[in-house]
């Protein structure tokens, strides 16, 4: 029997097996292979506003933190808004977003989110736990090697260093380039930020499943890449169908934290006792060797494909000490201290990559006395900023005391026209998102030229030959 | 800042164009340490702001999107008021209004004529191939021979056998997609179990049509008649698969001038890769204004200007200094700096000149174009600009007589010659017919506007026949006396003509492409140029009436070649087969300038190919 | 919890007659505002030829609607263009009137406005009408302005030729090997 996965908080279920409806023949004999797609005990399908009214937005209280991971978004034309469709979408959106940011981060061993033991509560998250996420590196192996999930890969430097609750996270180009090469990021002490990238069981089973861990898999596999849907469940069909959560995939960043020098950030951040693996050339300047830092959470993407959205629905989060917005920044409004912006340089030229060569050494340190400057540039309409802002108040409270009240949405991208037989990135809303660590350099409202997730990711493929789309994902073309 | 943190280069390069990029890339990873001066401004962390100018131009020709802005309150920007000026397409109109080709104050290169040379290029990192097509192909072998073979011109010091395997490290540097096996004509040879890096981009729907026409066309003289007609997929530096960690290419039919998400090839890419090696620096915005030459006829240095802002004052005035000197500045520029060293005296006509050369023999790929409209719908503004060619007509017995071509098939349907869709969009809504499609010029709206124009939209093509354009020493690149740039450096002074034997080639690609528009079935829409035309002239052909010439257009293919050819001989040419000057050991001249001929292909694998074996030259022979 | 039988409503959303009008300022404002918002999409469509839920849908992030508004708001003879589509009697007969209007000055907006659409550039009415007069100036014709970068991917002459912009794919690799989704798919029902 397949290990637990539902992400309800608290609530220990075992998969049962009601679940095999509009699946195939083949899942249901216990000689079969498991489902890529099971059901799923609990859907969380808390629209953001309030049922019976809707013109009610859904009280925001601490009764959400254990409201668990949404299958897929509740969202509707009606709202808080009169005459706008797109808002209230919008606002739907976000809402959902919300409530996944909450599910993902909770403590992997069924806590409430904020409860556990380290400082502000934190703990180590559903994601981290391998039972749950499984980071790229683990999938896409040396030699198109066949994953298993679950297991915990430790490379040979880094043994000396492990121990119980350590995190594994191994540098590729990935891992401190940003997409396309465009170039590292360095904090304000000086060292690079760190990029992962995840995903979870039902996204790995496809491509287990279907060989596409491999280049010669990918070959292989001659039919369309659909990765599985997250679905509510729907009680009124004869006979009631399922809520499936579909394949998310994650992506982080991270900045390192000194346990001397920012002794009182930590409490700012979710962290994680990570072990850095340096492969060696040809993948890495530096290595083999393996570090030992702690890191903090200042990135945190997600995409997840939904019935609904095949363009998937991709929603991003940064920490609150990031960056200032150019708004501010021309304002004046500057807080004392950022995670990638100096308040006291005025004249830093901003969004700049760093002098070459970027490889990182091993310490992780930038080589000279360069620091990121980095300005969020503002691309989403004043609506949606409104909007966003006055959801981040509201969820920030009910994680006040917490390490996640330190944590804001900057929105979700999703299809406003997700059947266009002329559009395949289905007309996304927002038409442009970035995540100040994550597109830094890419930010901006210049078509295909500044950010959007589904505009670049609609570019993606496998390794086939010919190519063939890889829906909406890049992790396919890391197979070896 | 300027201030250079290689202090002490082994290698100083001279713009940061594909030659330039490739060669300080070879070397950073030999562990020498480069200098690249770069007369344009900085690789940006994002395609941005180019992609912004870009969409904000309402004329979207190849240099728009980059610097200096080619507009200036409402004017063309005066040429003489930039620091880094370059041509543009826009200054090959006639004389005595907007964008004449002999105005100084609109048109950067000083054109005597008798014709306009109509190739432009870009002063900015990664050079021109920011606004390439991405067209890579091989010379075929004949084209190294000339003389030996047809009795024409000058063979090349080296032979394709030779550039063979150099070829292939270009395909894999800067990453070509093609099938080995399609590319086998006409004698191109690859190494044994050769593969392109990447697999061949798909043929469009327009190069299927045109397809289907092969067994039946029939070109009546010209030396075509025993042709066995065949379409060929274009190699192309434009990914097919994800490489350099570069995205594939989604058909944004744009890759010139600028393609949006990057799957083509710039030199940028291999800039970043060479900047990585922590070997290579950069000076940008440093113009290179005199190769300093020693008593004892070494190089000694190269003299820059500085500036900040494209019209703003020079900033700073210096000499950098190496053991080594590679000049990229292209067919155009390098010739000019080369020209304007005169080492107070010492060096009057130019360093790297004792042969008188340096400048000669200026070529291009003129280009006829040639448009119809096919029978049935044939979807073009669909794809990458280029996805196939007619490959075939390149090489054979005519060449002894007229200048050879190769066909490119053009996706973008009537956009190079006429402006579509703009064209045909505002003949049929404002009741007027410069496209020729709105003969009865109506004014149209609704969904007989909607009608119209997509039946004369979906059937739009265009053919494009890049002519081997014959070495003259007449057609030259030297100094203006009289005009400068905002450095106060002497403008770039261009003669240049098309001779008998290119004409001829013309006649030949106008009678092809009637002939293919025929097999097709397809009505033709070649229109005549006007007779003030500077990119215009008259001949014979066969199907014209007899005695009696057509006025025939070209275009420029954006190809500068052939200012500072190699030779077998201090003599005859101003570099040798390696791009290293006869007449300073320690001075190379790279690029397309170093070819005696320029053939049929597009140039810039060859220039690859020759800038790697360079760089594999200077390696092996300049300990550090 | 409860069953919930909300649904999303995106494909509905898509499907609803009413075309977008935005957010809501002060009451009376807002409402002639969207009146003539709505005019001048109806007339658009009707002009264009294009589905009027397809150059302005219940919900568009774009908007582009907007700019063309602004753009041709300044022009004096649009007042005069909305008031002949709200008296007519049908988009078709308002398209008539509009496109065939005596006067000069209605007539050449609404070719500015069907420009506008299609190319994403804005070419004047005098410049229009410039070249349908005994001494034309010679061609081509220029635009005044590129509206936007937004408008230039948003054009419609491309879209009527069932590609897309040049510079602006939404499509994938391949896709050009394979022939287009048929014209109705990319403007509308034909009016």
């Amino acid at each position: 029997m397949r290990a637990n996965r539902s992400l309800a908080i608290g609530v220990a279920t075992v998969c049962s097996v009601i679940g095999l409806f509009g699946l195939s023949a083949s899942a249901q004999t216990s000689s079969g292979p498991a489902p890529i797609n099971p059901p799923v005990a609990k859907c969380n399908m808390t629209p953001d506003t309030n049922p019976q009214n809707p013109k009610e937005p859904y009280p925001i209280t601490d009764k959400l933190l254990t409201s668990g991971q949404p299958c897929e978004p509740v969202v509707s034309i009606e709202g808080l808004l009169p005459n706008d469709p797109l808002g209230n979408l919008q606002r739907g959106f976000d809402f959902y977003s919300w409530l996944t940011f909450i599910a993902l981060n909770s403590p992997a061993d069924g806590k409430t989110i904020g409860h556990g033991s380290g400082p502000g509560g934190d703990a180590p998250t559903e994601w981290e736990s391998l039972k749950n996420y499984r980071p790229l590196a683990d999938v896409m192996l040396p030699g198109g090697a066949k994953p298993s999930w679950g297991t915990r890969i430790v490379p040979d430097a880094c043994k000396r260093l492990d121990g119980p609750g350590k995190v594994i996270l191994q540098v590729t180009e990935e891992a401190w380039n940003q997409p396309f090469k465009t170039g590292p990021l360095i904090d304000q002490d000086g060292n690079y930020a760190l990029f992962d990238i995840l995903m979870n069981e039902p996204m790995f089973d496809f491509i287990l499943d279907n060989g596409l861990y491999s280049k010669q898999g990918q070959q292989k596999f001659n039919e369309q890449v659909d990765f599985p849907e997250g679905v509510n469940p729907d009680d009124k069909k004869q006979p009631p169908s399922p809520g499936l959560m579909g394949a998310i995939m994650l992506k982080t960043s991270w900045r390192v934290i000194d346990p001397g020098k920012d002794k009182d950030l930590a409490a700012r951040f979710h962290t994680a006792d990570t072990l850095i693996y340096f492969p060696g050339p040809p993948y890495t300047k530096a290595g083999p060797t393996c570090i030992e830092k702690t890191l903090g959470l200042v990135g945190f993407h997600v995409g997840h494909k939904t019935k609904d959205s095949p363009q998937w629905v991709w929603s991003t989060f940064e920490q609150v000490d990031n960056v200032p917005d150019d708004a501010n920044v021309a304002a004046d409004r500057l807080s004392p201290h950022y995670n990638f912006f100096n308040a006291a340089c005025w004249n830093c030229p901003r969004n700049q990559t760093p002098p070459q060569p970027w490889d990182p050494p091993a310490t992780l340190h930038f080589p000279t006395d360069f620091r990121s400057q980095v300005v969020r540039v503002n691309s989403l309409p004043p609506e949606v900023i409104d909007e966003v802002a006055d959801l981040n108040r509201q969820f920030r409270a009910i994680l006040k005391g917490t390490v996640w009240e330190n944590y804001e949405l900057i929105t979700t991208q999703w299809p406003t026209d997700a059947k266009s037989r002329v559009d395949p990135t289905g007309a996304p809303a927002p038409t442009y998102l970035a995540n100040t660590t994550l597109e830094t350099y890419s930010q901006g409202s210049v078509p295909l030229a500044s950010s959007s997730c589904m505009a670049c990711h609609g570019n993606a493929t496998t390794q086939h030959d010919p190519a063939t789309a890889s829906d909406f994902t890049f992790i396919l073309e890391k197979a070896r | 800042m300027c201030a250079q943190r290689i202090i002490d280069p082994d290698v100083v390069i001279v713009g940061s164009g594909p030659a330039g990029a490739l060669i300080a890339k070879q070397l950073g990873l030999a562990g020498r340490k480069v200098l690249i001066l770069e007369a344009g401004d900085r690789l940006p962390p994002s395609i941005n702001s180019y992609m912004e100018r870009f969409l904000n131009a309402t004329a979207k020709v190849p240099e728009s999107p980059y610097q200096p802005d080619l507009f200036t309150d409402g004017n063309l920007t005066d040429p003489a008021t930039v620091n880094a000026g370059r041509p543009t397409v826009l200054t090959l109109s006639p004389n005595g209004g907007f964008g004449a080709w002999q105005d100084p104050k609109q048109a950067y290169l000083i054109q005597k004529g008798p014709l306009a040379f109509a190739s432009t290029y870009e002063r900015v990192n990664a050079g021109t191939t920011r606004h390439w097509l991405g067209t890579s192909l091989r010379f075929v072998p004949n084209d190294f021979e000339m003389k030996t073979k047809y009795n024409r011109f000058v063979d090349w010091p080296i032979n394709y056998s030779v550039l063979e395997p150099w070829y292939g490290a270009a395909e894999h540097e800067i990453g070509v997609s093609a099938n080995v096996q399609q590319q086998g004509y006409l004698g191109i040879t690859f190494e044994p179990n050769y593969s392109y890096p990447m697999p061949g981009i798909p043929e469009s729907l327009v190069d299927h049509a045109v397809e289907k026409a092969m067994p039946t066309l029939k070109v009546d003289g010209y030396g075509l008649q025993n042709i066995d007609w065949t379409i060929t997929p274009t190699p192309a530096a434009r990914n097919s698969q994800p490489y350099q960690s570069r995205r594939v290419c989604a058909g944004n039919t744009n890759c010139i001038p600028i393609c949006p998400i990057q799957a083509k090839y710039d030199a940028s890419v291999t800039l970043a890769d060479a900047f990585r090696t922590g070997n290579v620096d950069v000076m940008y915005r440093c113009v290179a204004s005199q190769v300093v030459v020693d008593a004892n006829g070494k190089i000694a240095g190269i003299d820059f200007i500085r500036y900040d802002t494209i019209d703003g004052p020079p900033v700073e005035r210096g000499q950098v200094k190496a053991k080594l000197y590679v000049i990229a500045g292209n067919a155009i520029e390098t010739p000019r700096l080369l020209l304007m060293s005169k080492n107070g005296g010492r060096t009057p006509d130019g360093v790297a000149n004792r042969a008188g050369l340096v400048g000669k023999y200026l070529m291009d790929h003129p280009l006829y174009l040639a448009w119809a409209l096919a029978p049935e719908p044939i979807w073009g503004y669909r794809g990458p600009l280029s996805t196939s060619g007619i490959e075939i007509c390149r090489d054979g017995e005519f060449r002894r007589y007229r200048g050879a071509f190769r066909i490119e098939i053009g996706n973008e349907g009537w956009n190079f010659p006429i402006g579509d869709p703009y064209t045909t969009t505002v003949d049929l809504v404002d009741g007027l017919n410069d496209s020729g499609l709105n003969r009865d010029k109506e004014a149209l709206y609704g969904s007989a506007l909607t009608t119209a124009l997509n039946n004369g939209l979906s059937r739009q093509f265009r053919l494009g026949f890049l002519v081997e354009q014959s070495p003259e020493d007449s057609n030259s690149v030297t100094l203006s006396d009289k005009c400068t740039d905002h450095l106060g450096l002497p403008r770039p002074q261009i003669r240049y003509d098309l001779s008998d034997y290119t004409k001829e080639g013309f006649a030949a690609a106008k009678a092809t492409a009637s002939a293919i528009f025929k097999a097709m079935n397809a009505a033709e829409f070649t229109s005549p140029p006007a007779p003030d035309d500077p990119t215009s002239f008259e001949w014979h052909t066969f199907e014209g009436p007899p005695g009696q010439n057509v006025r025939i257009k070209y275009y420029g293919a954006g190809h500068l070649v052939g200012t500072h050819r190699m030779g077998t001989d201090r003599s005859n040419s101003v570099v040798d087969d390696k791009q290293r000057s006869w007449n300073h050991d320690n001075l190379y001249l790279v690029g397309c300038g170093s070819f005696p001929t320029v053939a049929t292909a597009n140039p810039t694998l060859t220039l690859a190919a020759l800038a790697l074996r360079t760089a594999d030259h200077i390696v092996k022979n300049f300990p550090p | 919890m409860t069953a919930l039988t909300r649904r999303n409503v995106l494909s509905a959303a898509a499907a609803t007659a009413a075309t977008a009008v935005g957010p809501a300022t002060l009451p009376e404002a807002a409402a002639a505002e969207a009146e003539d918002m709505q005019l001048f999409v109806t007339l658009s469509a009707a002009i264009t030829g294009i589905d009027a839920k397809i150059l302005a849908p219940a919900v568009d992030p774009i908007d582009i609607k907007r700019q063309y508004f602004k753009v041709a708001s300044t022009d004096l003879a649009f007042c005069q263009i909305l008031k002949i589509t709200k008296d007519a009697p049908n988009p078709a007969a308002a398209a008539d009137r509009v496109m065939n209007n005596p006067e000069p000055a209605v007539k050449y907006l609404g070719r500015s406005i069907i420009l506008a659409w299609y190319s994403g550039c804005w070419y004047k009415p005098e410049t229009l009408r410039a070249y349908n007069s005994p001494n034309p100036p010679p061609p081509p014709v220029n635009p005044d302005k590129v509206i936007s970068p937004a408008a230039y991917t948003q054009g419609w002459m491309w879209r009527v030729a069932q590609t897309h912009p040049m510079g602006y794919s939404e499509w994938r690799f391949g896709y050009w090997a394979t022939d287009p989704p048929p014209l109705d798919d990319f403007i509308g029902k034909h009016a």
